[in-house]
């Protein structure tokens, strides 16, 4: 288990707390474990996950007054991530400014779907494929949107 | 099309510096988190590079978000900005900036608005990587 690092703040909502980190492991051991390529994929995407969340884990991350990551932002994206189903790629993971993890898919800035991910499991999504637009908001609370499957199926 | 401070006509461009890789699609154009506006002050900070050379931009880039090296930037026309309904404000504080103002003032429900037209503006920049 990667120890949990300097500033995720155990027990706080400010920072990601040891229970959101070991879940969060978990989860990583088990796609490790697998053989299976697609699995693999899914854990590399899981530790680009976690370098995400570790280098945002504190206030003002970005010198210019960025929230941390906090511990249900982290445990909302890894439940998103690992409920993707199998052959639908991984995104390319980013931090917002305010403590949203965002997951970003497609090739280009004409096929392109990113979803923010909130600490209390909102989603707020937007599409751009040529010149059509796509764009909502979704709970993660209430299980795992068509909606956001439908958009990375348009990005591609 | 806006006009700057001093009465002289609007920039060909305004240019956005971009700080880190995963700003950028992996063919080098930009993502939508180039041009998201700040917390701050729900404005998009850009400046105008007329008249500089390239290396002259750069070191512009550079002084921008020390200690952080500028690794692209990614430029929009007035006429873009105007196209997503969003503004351009030339008020040359420091000198050269500019910002892209009238982002949607969102609450968390509605931050997708903002990503939406964040995506428009970076469909249509113009990238330079260093």
């Amino acid at each position: 288990v990667t120890p949990i690092p300097p500033g995720f703040a155990p027990g706080s909502d400010v920072g990601v707390s040891r229970e959101a980190w070991l879940l969060h492991e978990a989860r990583l051991r088990g796609f490790a474990s697998s053989a299976s390529v697609g699995a693999q994929h899914r854990a590399d995407a899981l530790r680009q996950l976690e370098t995400a969340a570790k280098e945002a884990s504190v206030p003002n991350w970005d010198g210019e007054g960025a929230h941390p990551v906090e511990q249900s932002t982290l445990r909302y994206a890894t439940r998103l991530l690992v409920g993707l189903p199998q052959g639908v790629a991984s995104p390319t993971i980013l931090v917002d400014r305010d403590g949203d993890i965002v997951f970003d898919w497609g090739p280009h800035p004409r096929s392109t779907f990113s979803v923010s991910i909130a600490r209390d499991g909102m989603l707020a999504y937007a599409g751009l494929f040529g010149r059509a637009r796509m764009l909502g908001g979704e709970s993660l609370a209430e299980g795992f949107p068509a909606t956001i499957l439908a958009g990375i199926d348009r990005a591609g | 099309l806006t006009a700057q401070a001093d009465g002289s006509a609007p920039p060909a461009s305004v240019t956005r510096f971009v700080y880190e890789q995963r700003a950028l699609f992996p063919n080098g154009a930009a993502r939508w988190k180039v041009f998201q506006p700040a917390r701050l002050d729900n404005t998009t900070s850009v400046f105008i590079l007329e008249g500089l050379s390239a290396d002259e931009s750069w070191a512009l880039g550079d002084k921008v978000r020390v200690p952080l090296t500028a690794i692209a930037h990614a430029s929009v026309t007035p006429a873009d900005i105007q196209a997503v309904r969003l503004t351009l404000d030339i008020d040359n504080d420091p000198p050269r900036h500019a910002a892209i103002t009238g982002w949607p003032v969102t609450d968390d429900v509605e931050k997708f608005e903002v990503k939406a037209l964040a995506q428009e503006l970076a469909a249509r920049a113009i990238v330079l990587k260093r």
